[in-house]
């Protein structure tokens, strides 16, 4: 029995300890903001917040985090109220949105250790794959997540 | 026409389903047992291929070769075969015909197989293998140095001979390991370096030079001695037995060549045999005074503070730290650590560049597919940013091993594409 | 080029002055010296109100008790509700469509709804909603009549109820911001008290519908309807779909298309835990699993199945390359245009000749959501959940695969996470209803990657031969282009193949507009066992290429700059040259950008839509590729969310030039090769160039597509580049494979 708390919940899950937390996360808890995109942490787009880093949770085993705190896209803010949501928002980011979750789960964990980000900061540390091309407003975005931050 | 393709989870063989059925760890058939402890299928097969029915390209020095059918079918395998004849091939290195065998075939190891072990693995692969009618290929040998005769010199110079004989001084299980590792279980083929005449260096712990690792096939077969950084000193038995049963453990995960040898060999061996096989190991001296790894902080420090000075730590952080993390710790027994690991801490990068370059083959332990993988980053990272990150993490966490050249990087990404006519092939498993 | 330039340019930073941004700021759009509209989109605003998407947005009922008719409800709290009848793929019809609703309607846009129009709902009633498919860039271009049409008409009626309350004639009464006025009385009434008496009315003939000059909202951008549901994990995909009792699948499939299942063990799965059943199809073999997605792949894994896979078996891709080069040489072909003489214009004596061959592979669509369906099949009833991009059409193969009418079939077509034609067809819908009615209960079958990846249907393989003539003043006599192509419709298995021509495959190179007296252009369809269909751009993700790329080498061989060259062939075409201009002028065209770097241009014509690119790159001394910026003009005559088709332009890029610098599909013993992202890489942002987008709209009768034409200049914009650089002219795709150290 493993357990970890999801957004504030504690969850007690009984499962294979290979089982990523991904699955765990979609499948046995039901937050499906989270999405599956590749399954070998190449593409982000199930970047969650595990112990405060910026995690992708198809390649995190279950087994390895009993006592762990989770923060996925379902636990940012209640209300999208979060900067960096916001300026997603102002923006315009989202195309198809499927890999916006990472994204932003992404950004919040960069903006923490860059709240100056140059573009080349960005540009090196946001790796994850958006398929529609949303890059340009993406990167826009940041900068702005940045200053309301700041504000 | 009708082909019919064996499919595995991600086109690549991942394991060799062998005649029978494999539940315990002790099958009725000592024979069978045998031949997974030799793993006589990883080279006798070919990914989508029949088990032992042969057809792996090798290379060796003078050119390619191919592994042969060794399935009882009389035309094209070894239906043929007496006792004596499987015996002569497989201890001395000589065919049926006379031909002497060219020793990517382990016969030098293979000589220490007792008689009794050596009947056991006839009786299965006469009885129990099922025959498959397959020629074998030719070998790519150019003429003039297929001669066959100076291989019986070579085998006069450098083959031991005889069955092993239990050491005095070590108890039944020391010895037990010992007969499987150099034995059977050929580990020296890969992990002791060869000499002049591709010779191993030494077939037995009385040399240093046995299993003191060797780069083949553009990987690094770590030293298995004792050495407290490079080697496998900071490993407990415990954690050897874990890794040889499951292909890692909480230090590391089995790459290369060795995941086909987890992946048909040695998690089906019994508890008594992999402990014996890890207590052997264990006694394995230390080849030189090192000092133990202790982990630095500083690197994680840095990579948290989010404006880190090296070049590699950012492309790290952004490809890698999602795996193996920041503190560069990983998420054992699943993925590896970077701090620390004896593979990182290795004089020669060819199994970091390797990996990183080229990822990683699925394991596979009993049936089961390991659920992670190392992504290949051959397309993504260029040359220079290769070496700038593993530079990185082999200078990080007090992992204090060399950095890495691009032209390391540009030597290995041309022999190891896959698309190149000079790839390199796989010559020992 | 012009003094003042009265834009807000993407990429330029205006982040300083961007948090007390206003609608104003927005978009200033002004006329450029070459007289196009250059958009801004450097900031955005949120409207104060802006109309709500529901999560789920198909849940609702299929119709409501408020229904003026099957598109508009409108409830007693002024609130109205659009049903949308394509699919939200990330390409922003939700938004356009209900604009143009909402352009007649005169409705108060925040008070807008958005659902998906049932499928079920259309089959019973008459095929109400038509065509639902979002594919070929047409969801404006084929609904703005009819949209425009039902919105008058809902407006009409309800003037007319308030008209027929207030005894007053109808032309006294005017709607405007969701109220019916009139002004003699002073008295107004909202839509939501006017709704049920509207939906009893009938009127005697449908109103006119307003030309695009009178246009007040159509034109305005406006923030996309879905985004906010798109921030906070809220927006539901078919993977998302959770049903009571569920039950997970994992499949493999046949490695070599075509082939068929020969036969599985189940033997390894025996004491697996949570392992429900295996359902054996023709080509695949899935794995059911109780609690997790996760446990049926592991399941799956564990099973080795063998495949019948007949010749195909033994392709490869260095056969297919061979067999489409020498089908673009020599053999037969079809003549799709043919001008003039070309083959004496090309052996005149005097003239100049050049002769060039362009390759492209097959390439995988990887959209981010792979495909996956959710299946509830009830025997009487079956509920689909997929994310299609022709629900219509998935309705209906649904019905023949589980032997029910179409009427005792629903489909709920959810937020798609990407499309690019891939959901176009639902192979995976297919599969997902097969095992439901093996196993009797809710299942979701989810592909993996690999399965996404290797199962496609790809971008067909190609390679276009191209022969040109200049005369004495390197002036162009003459062009003749050859095709050889895979056919997405014989793939599709849609008889539409006349003369061995199929559009997708000449698109853009007989119809291509430059005015060149001798022009032949010849087709040669050719399919290998690997399956083609519909990608982003479709026949110009390849033709583009190959023709500006080999105007650009004509023009290079005439000793012309490449802008003047195509300008002076532009003559019959003001639109196309208005485009060129606008690009040229606001990327600077020919001005020095220093050592290792260098412009490159090309332009386009497809669905509908002009867009010209100019791409700005850089190649280190190492041979490092960066592609620094595309600015792209665009004409598609009108647009009806300027924000949504810019995003779209930009998206088109993004697509191309990920394509352009490392698309590639190769097979191997019948197998497609690549399988994840590791070794079909994709651009992320450390890639991503700036992109300026500039409207040149020439407005008139053209109403162009914005999904797909915005990335198909892309990779003839930065090879071109490529070439002014370093001399080196590429000739096949991806960039990728082709060495550019020591060049530049």
């Amino acid at each position: 029995m493993i357990t970890i708390d999801v957004n504030g919940t504690q969850h007690q899950v009984d499962i294979e300890p290979d089982t990523p937390l991904l699955w765990v996360l979609r499948d046995v808890i039901g937050l499906t903001g989270t999405k599956f995109g590749c399954g070998i942490a190449e593409c982000g787009a199930c970047t969650v917040h595990i112990n405060g880093r910026a995690m992708r949770s198809c390649s995190v085993p279950i087994g390895v985090l009993d006592g762990a705190t989770i923060l996925t896209i379902e636990g940012l803010s209640s209300d999208a109220s979060h900067p960096v949501q916001k300026a997603w928002v102002a923006e315009d980011v989202p195309q198809c949105g499927y890999c916006q979750s990472g994204q932003i789960m992404a950004t919040v964990a960069f903006l923490k250790d860059f709240p100056n980000p140059t573009d080349a900061d960005i540009n090196a540390n946001i790796t994850n794959i958006c398929r529609c091309g949303t890059y340009e407003r993406l990167r826009r975005a940041i900068h702005r997540a940045a200053d309301l931050m700041k504000a | 026409m009708l082909v019919k393709l064996l499919f595995a989870a991600l086109l690549i063989l991942s394991t060799i389903a062998i005649a029978r059925a494999d539940e315990a760890n002790a099958p009725e058939d000592p024979g069978e047992y045998l031949a997974r402890a030799g793993d006589c299928v990883a080279c006798h097969s070919v990914p989508g291929g029949k088990a032992f029915a042969g057809g792996l390209k090798m290379g060796t020095p003078l050119g390619a070769i191919y592994s042969t059918n060794i399935t009882p079918d009389p035309e094209t395998g070894i239906g043929n075969y007496t006792l004596d004849d499987f015996d002569r091939a497989l201890r001395r290195g000589i065919a049926k015909d006379g031909h002497r065998l060219y020793p990517a075939m382990p016969y030098p190891s293979y000589a220490k197989i007792t008689d009794e072990d050596v009947k056991a693995l006839y009786d299965f692969f006469m009885k129990d293998v099922p025959p498959v009618h397959q020629e074998n290929k030719r070998n790519e040998i150019p003429p003039l140095l297929s001669f066959r005769w100076p291989l019986a010199l070579w085998d006069l110079v450098f083959t031991a001979g005889g069955s092993y004989v239990e050491k005095p001084g070590h108890d039944k299980e020391w010895n037990r390991g010992a007969y499987l590792v150099q034995g059977l279980g050929h580990c020296g083929a890969c992990h002791t370096p060869r000499g002049f005449a591709w010779q191993e260096k030494a077939l037995d712990e009385s040399s240093s030079a046995y299993l003191g690792g060797a780069v083949l096939d553009a990987w690094l077969a770590p030293n298995l001695h004792n050495d407290l950084r490079t080697g496998l000193g900071t490993w407990s038995k415990d954690d050897l037995v874990d890794f040889l049963k499951h292909g890692h453990n909480r230090d590391g995960t089995a790459f290369g060549s060795m995941i086909d040898v987890v992946n048909n060999s040695t998690p089906y061996l019994s508890d008594a045999d992999i402990n014996a096989v890890a207590v052997y190991l264990k006694s394995l001296p230390a080849n030189a005074a090192q000092a133990a790894y202790v982990y630095d902080d500083a690197t994680t420090q840095a990579l948290r503070g989010g404006h880190p000075s090296q070049p590699g730590a950012v492309l790290y952080a952004g490809n890698c730290a999602s795996c193996h993390g920041l503190d560069g710790r990983g998420f054992s027994p699943y993925m590896p650590p970077i701090a620390g690991n004896p593979v990182v801490l290795g004089e020669d990068p060819a199994s970091l560049i390797n990996l990183v370059l080229n990822g990683s083959t699925p394991l596979v332990v009993k049936g089961t597919p390991d659920p992670y993988r190392m992504p290949q980053f051959r397309l993504q990272l260029n040359d220079q940013e290769i070496a700038d990150v593993l530079t990185f993490i082999r200078g990080g966490w007090g992992n204090g091993a060399s950095a890495v050249s691009a032209a390391q990087v540009a030597e290995l990404r041309k022999s190891t594409d896959p698309t190149s006519d000079q790839v390199v092939i796989l010559k020992m498993r | 080029m012009s003094g003042h330039r009265n834009t807000v340019q993407a990429g330029k930073s205006n982040r300083q002055d961007a948090v007390a941004f206003t609608r104003r700021h927005f978009i200033i759009a002004g006329a450029t010296a070459a007289g196009g509209l250059a958009v801004g989109i450097g900031m955005l605003p949120r409207a104060a109100k802006a109309l709500t998407v529901a999560a789920k947005p198909w849940d609702g009922n299929a119709s409501s008790p408020y229904d003026l008719d099957a598109w508009i409800a409108i409830e007693p709290d002024d609130s109205v509700l659009i049903r949308y009848a394509r699919s939200e793929m990330g390409q922003g019809s939700m938004t356009a469509l209900p604009m143009i609703v909402a352009e007649e309607l005169q409705c108060d846009w925040s008070k807008v709804r958005v659902e998906y129009a049932s499928p079920n709902r259309s089959v019973r009633e008459n095929n109400v909603y038509g065509d639902m498919s979002s594919v070929g860039s047409h969801s404006v271009r084929d609904s703005r009549i009819k949209l425009q049409q039902v919105g008058a008409s809902a407006r009409e009626r309800l003037i007319a109820a308030a008209a027929a309350q207030w005894n007053v004639p109808a032309s006294e009464c005017k709607a405007a911001d969701s109220v019916v006025s009139h002004a003699a009385s002073g008295r107004r009434i909202n839509y939501g008290a006017l709704a049920s008496a509207a939906a009893q009315i009938k009127l005697a003939a449908e109103p006119a519908i307003k030309a695009p000059e009178h246009y007040t909202f159509i034109g305005k951008p406006q923030p996309r309807v879905d985004v906010p549901l798109k921030v906070n994990g809220a927006a539901q995909y078919a993977i998302d779909t959770r049903l009571p009792d569920m039950v997970y699948a994992a499949i493999a499939q046949c490695p070599v298309p075509g082939g068929t299942l020969a036969s599985v063990d189940e033997a390894p799965l025996k004491n697996m835990p949570g392992i429900v059943q295996v359902v054996r199809l023709k080509d695949a073999v899935a794995v059911v699993a109780t609690d997790t997605f996760w446990r049926a792949k592991q399941g799956l894994a564990r099973l080795h199945p063998e495949w019948n896979v007949g010749a195909a078996g033994s392709t490869d891709s260095a056969q297919f390359v061979k067999e489409y080069r020498d089908a673009a040489l020599s053999g037969t072909a079809a003549v799709a245009r043919n001008d003039g003489d070309v083959d004496s214009a090309l052996s005149a004596s005097g003239a100049k000749t050049l002769t060039s061959l362009y390759e492209v592979p097959y390439l995988a669509h990887a959209t981010m959501e792979p495909m996956n369906a959710t299946v509830h099949w009830q025997g009487d009833r079956l509920d689909v959940w997929v994310g299609t991009q022709a629900a219509d059409r998935a309705l209906k193969v649904a019905a023949e695969t589980a032997g029910l009418k179409p009427e005792q079939v629903y489909i709920h077509n959810t937020f798609v996470g990407g499309g690019f034609g891939r959901k176009s067809r639902n192979d995976e819908m297919v599969q997902a209803i097969e095992i439901a009615k093996a196993i009797n209960r809710p299942v979701k079958l989810v592909w993996t990657r690999e399965d996404d990846m290797r199962h496609d249907r790809f971008r067909p393989q190609a390679a276009i031969s191209f022969k040109g003539a200049l005369d004495a003043n390197g002036r162009p006599t003459a062009l003749y282009i050859r095709t050889a192509v895979g056919s997405i419709l014989r793939s599709l298995r849609i008889n539409k193949v006349e003369n061995g021509i199929e559009p997708m495959a000449i698109e853009g190179l007989a119809n291509n507009p430059y005015q060149i007296a001798n022009t032949k252009v010849e087709c040669a369809l050719k399919n290998t066992h690997i399956p083609v269909a519909f990608w982003r751009s479709v026949g110009a993700s390849q033709n583009a290429f190959a023709i500006e790329s080999f105007i650009d080498e004509m023009a290079h061989a005439a000793g012309r700059d490449p802008y003047q060259f195509r300008r002076a062939m532009l003559g019959s075409r003001p639109d196309w040259i208005k485009v060129l201009d606008t690009v040229v002028e606001n990327s600077n065209w020919g001005r020095s950008l220093g050592p290792g770097r260098a412009q490159g241009l090309a332009i386009h014509e497809c669905y509908g839509t002009i867009v010209g690119e100019v791409a700005e790159i850089t190649i280190s001394p190492q041979g490092a590729l960066k592609v620094d910026r595309i600015t792209l003009a665009a004409d598609s005559g009108h647009v009806v969310n300027p924000l949504g088709f810019a995003e779209q332009m930009e998206g088109g890029v993004i697509f191309a030039l990920t394509a352009a610098l490392y698309g590639k599909v190769t097979v191997k013993n019948g197998v497609p090769e690549q399988g994840n992202f590791d070794t079909y890489p994709m651009v992320r942002l450390a890639q991503a160039p700036k992109i300026d987008v500039h409207f040149a709209m020439t407005g008139g009768k053209k109403w162009g597509g914005a999904g797909e034409p915005g990335g198909a200049p892309t990779a003839a914009a930065v090879c071109n580049a490529i070439f002014a650089l370093t001399g080196k002219r590429i000739r096949s795709l991806p960039i990728m494979d082709h060495d550019l150290s020591g060049s530049a």
